[in-house]
């Protein structure tokens, strides 16, 4: 039975918790395996997802120096969806800042001209635009990179990997989801090869899908955030190809689980996929680096 | 002489070298500048417009003369009232050697003139030979303009060496940067460029240079044909020294002029020859020489002769029938890519000035000086070099910078239509022809999405392999840059299908209509959704392709696809 004071103070409570909700700026911390969260409005979204998975508290600490690794692989126009969204990065920086981080660093070793990307990327501008925010483009320059051994690698055993990655504490991968040519989609675990120095040497190895699963050995970020909102899902990773509009953000602590979940969004090339079917994403699973199948695990699923 | 140096440091000679180092370093400047980005201003191209030469050898030469060009004409009107002010005062050529000179023969007493100033007239030689080969269609001689010349040698060879400097100072300061939390700096690293054919152009610098050990502006005294051009029009300027009657003749001035200028009793000078430096007023004892309009000058000049000027102009004729290509108008035809909006091959040869701007400003440094694919005249012209530097689909500045216009200053979308050839797939090399191998690197980087991976059966399998799309692709060459086989690309970028243009927009209906008609289905969804029928996906989806025979059967699955 309840009683009456009783009734009123949760009622209070629940409209002092659920208030800022609806107003997009507060959301209920939940500790699911992944946050999967569909929205209009993008920062709404993408601070849902990651409050789903354990709010970015439990990422990012007071005084951390935060990388954010974003595709900005191309310059070109947002509406293409080769390149990471400019208000998903946005939100993401704001996040992590929220948290207490000292410095966000948004890394990547662009396909294209560094000096062009930075001047012409929709990204540049956003992080120009935030304060405590420095955008860091890698060029192929052996010095900027550390010659690091793949111990359980079987297609690449070493590989240059950026050295800024040593002076972080959390690392933060945001791909766009874009489906691939080579290993079908474009997803977390390919994102990585924007962390390394000599990225065609993947292409050229035995197996390039078992190459991007010994990468993701030794890069593993502490927080996965797949930015659907523009999916391009036919003719990637540079397109232009159809754009799919989920408007959806994926977050987890799992690379793999993230990929899996995302792989099952829309069709890839007009093949319809689940994780089972992505071959670098078995290869991942086989080395235990994550989850394959997303049903086993607890998705916080939610329209914002 | 305390006098004498307190009175030359308010006067005209006492400011000369702080102005000739303005201009120096304002040419270093404007130098520098030139990269990308780039934001137009009024120091684009300064130094080129201010040349009258470039102007006239492009307005005989039947080029189309770049309206910028006519600023030249202030130089024109000031060499015909005060002289050749520009060659003693401005031109950072001549403020090299004069530089040069102080730093290694300050010491030393000026040397007789070379061969008693029987080579003066060699200047007026190259300029007949440039103005009639010009007038032949070969103009491959403005190779030596000293602005061109200085231009060429700072981007070829001196350029690459600071941004290797400034890359190893960048290496040491490192460790530091990251632990000062400097990770900007830390992690930067500038591209470095490398230009083939920099050492023949390095080497003849090297001998201009050396040359002053001879007569301290051994260039500009018997060689430059600009100063050729300047001391002709300089021939009855107003301004000029003029010398008193307490002229105790004591040599001193004529031992100062580094141009040989003052006749052999002191008092006359060779209008032509004099570059208005007035080092000669402050070093006279006896104040007999000053620097004015009026009074009078008995001149006298070194006139080449009639019939070394006839030589001259047989020798531009016969210099341009050598080159070969410029007379009958048939151009080499090599594996060379112009950059993207280059004029027709005979008028791009006649227009370049062979600067080197748009190798400087070329962000990914493909652009390189030629060495014989376009034929002899052709050597230091722009060609692109793929397996160097691809063109970047984002960038337009060779033809935004080009003084001349012999690159079009194409709009960025113009320029995504200029095509340059078109990538060829060599099969036998390519590793996902030969051995199977999941490399897409070439779809990957293809900013035009001209290149599509089909499957095809053959004795190796049933694979995926790149094809080109010939009607998409505009040759920017980043497949080539990106295969990753060692040696030459496995796809590489040839003219075929090259178009060029001297005037008219790249964006033709035919070439648009080409690229919708490869443009796929989803392309067009996303779009053009608005005006496209239905019944029109469909026929798109149903026109056969040519690549259709003996590909992707059905039910075949992609690579890294899994059923």
């Amino acid at each position: 039975m309840i009683s009456r004071r009783g009734f009123i103070k949760t009622s209070a409570a629940a409209v002092m918790v659920s208030g800022p909700y609806f107003t997009g700026k507060v959301f209920a911390e939940g500790n699911a395996d992944l946050g999967v969260m569909t929205g209009s409005d993008i920062d709404a979204t993408v601070r849902a997802a990651v409050a789903a998975v354990g709010g970015i508290g439990a990422y990012v600490k007071q005084g951390d120096r935060v990388a954010i690794k974003p595709n900005l692989s191309f310059a070109s126009p947002v509406k293409r969806a080769a390149t990471t969204n400019p208000d998903v990065l946005k939100s993401v920086m704001n996040l992590c800042l929220e948290a207490g981080a000292k410095q966000v660093l948004v890394v990547d070793h662009p396909l294209q001209d560094a000096a062009i990307i930075g001047e012409k990327s929709p990204v540049a501008e956003v992080v120009k635009d935030t304060k405590n925010a420095t955008m860091i483009l890698l060029s192929m320059t052996e010095n900027l990179f550390k010659e690091t051994k793949i111990e359980r690698g079987t297609a690449m055993k070493s590989t240059g990997v950026a050295k800024i990655l040593n002076e972080v504490d959390v690392l933060i991968n945001l791909p766009v989801a874009k489906s691939h040519s080579a290993c079908v989609v474009s997803l977390g675990i390919k994102g990585n090869l924007g962390l390394v120095m000599d990225r065609p040497a993947y292409h050229n190895s035995s197996d390039f899908n078992q190459s991007l699963a010994d990468l993701a050995t030794i890069i593993r970020a502490d927080l996965t955030i797949v930015d659907a909102v523009r999916a391009l899902s036919t003719r990637g990773p540079q397109g232009p190809g159809k754009v799919v509009e989920l408007n959806t953000i994926v977050a987890g602590k799992d690379p793999v689980a993230v990929d899996a979940y995302a792989v099952t969004l829309t069709p890839w090339n007009n093949l319809q996929a689940k994780g089972r079917n992505i071959q670098h994403l078995i290869y991942a699973a086989e080395m235990g680096l994550g989850e394959l199948d997303p049903t086993k695990l607890t998705i916080s699923k939610k329209t914002v | 002489m305390t006098e004498k140096k307190s009175r030359s440091r308010f006067s005209l000679p006492g400011i000369r070298p702080y102005i000739q180092g303005f201009f120096l370093l304002f040419f270093l400047f404007i130098f520098f500048r030139v990269s990308y980005p780039f934001h137009e201003d009024f120091s684009k191209n300064f130094f080129f417009n201010l040349d009258p030469l470039i102007a006239l050898i492009m307005a005989i030469s039947g080029s189309p003369v770049k309206m910028t060009l006519l600023i030249s004409l202030v130089a024109v009107l000031t060499t015909i009232l005060f002289g050749r002010v520009f060659c003693g005062w401005i031109c950072p050529m001549g403020t090299i050697f004069d530089l040069s000179a102080y730093i290694f023969y300050r010491n030393k007493n000026e040397n007789k003139p070379f061969g008693n100033g029987r080579y003066k007239n060699i200047k007026y030689y190259l300029l007949g030979i440039l103005i009639i080969g010009s007038l032949m269609g070969f103009t491959a001689v403005m190779f030596f303009d000293p602005l061109v010349f200085l231009f060429r040698v700072l981007a070829l060879n001196v350029h690459p060496y600071i941004i290797l400097a400034a890359n190893q100072v960048l290496h040491l300061i490192q460790p530091l940067a990251m632990k000062m939390g400097m990770y900007k700096l830390s992690m930067m690293s500038l591209e470095q460029p490398v230009f083939r054919l920099g050492a023949a152009n390095l080497f003849l610098f090297a001998a201009v240079i050396g040359l002053i050990a001879m007569e301290r502006r051994f260039w500009c005294r018997n060689l430059c044909p600009l100063g050729a051009f300047l001391s002709l029009l300089s021939r009855y300027s107003m301004w000029g020294r003029r010398v008193s009657d307490v002229c105790i003749k004591c040599s001193k001035c004529t031992q100062t002029c580094p141009m040989n200028a003052i006749s052999e009793n002191y008092m006359n000078t060779s209008a032509r020859e004099c570059i208005q430096c007035e080092r000669c007023a402050p070093v006279c004892p006896v104040d007999a020489i000053s620097f004015r309009t009026g009074g009078k000058n008995q001149r006298f000049e070194f006139n080449p002769s009639r019939r070394n000027i006839i030589f001259s102009g047989i020798g531009g004729v016969l210099a341009s029938f050598a080159a070969g290509t410029a007379v009958t108008g048939k151009t080499v035809l090599d594996k060379r890519l112009r950059p993207p909006g280059a004029l027709i091959e005979k008028d791009f040869l006649d227009a370049c000035l062979r600067c080197g701007e748009c190798m400087k400003v070329c962000p990914t440094h493909g652009l390189q000086p030629a060495m014989l694919q376009a034929g002899f005249e052709g050597m230091f012209t722009p060609v692109l070099t793929p397996r160097v530097g691809a063109c970047e689909e984002q960038c337009n500045l060779c033809g935004q910078i080009c003084p001349t216009g012999a690159v079009r200053p194409l709009p960025l979308e113009e320029k995504q239509y200029a095509i340059i050839g078109n990538a060829i797939i060599d099969r036998n090399r390519c590793i996902a022809w030969e051995q199977g191998k999941i490399c897409l690197i070439c779809d990957e980087v293809c900013p035009y999405d001209a290149v599509e991976f089909h499957m095809v059966t053959d004795e190796k399998g049933t694979i995926q392999r790149p094809f080109v799309i010939e009607d998409k692709c505009v040759g920017c060459g980043q497949c080539e840059n990106g295969c990753p086989v060692n040696g030459p690309a496995a796809i590489f970028v040839t003219p075929v299908n090259e178009v060029r243009k001297n005037d008219g927009s790249y964006i033709t209906d035919r070439v648009k209509q080409l690229r919708e008609e490869h443009k796929f289905d989803d392309e067009k969804d996303f779009y053009e959704e608005e005006n496209m029928q239905d019944s029109e996906i469909q026929s798109g989806e149903n026109a056969p392709k040519p690549w259709e025979t003996n590909t992707q059967k059905e039910g075949e699955l992609p690579p890294g696809f899994v059923e």
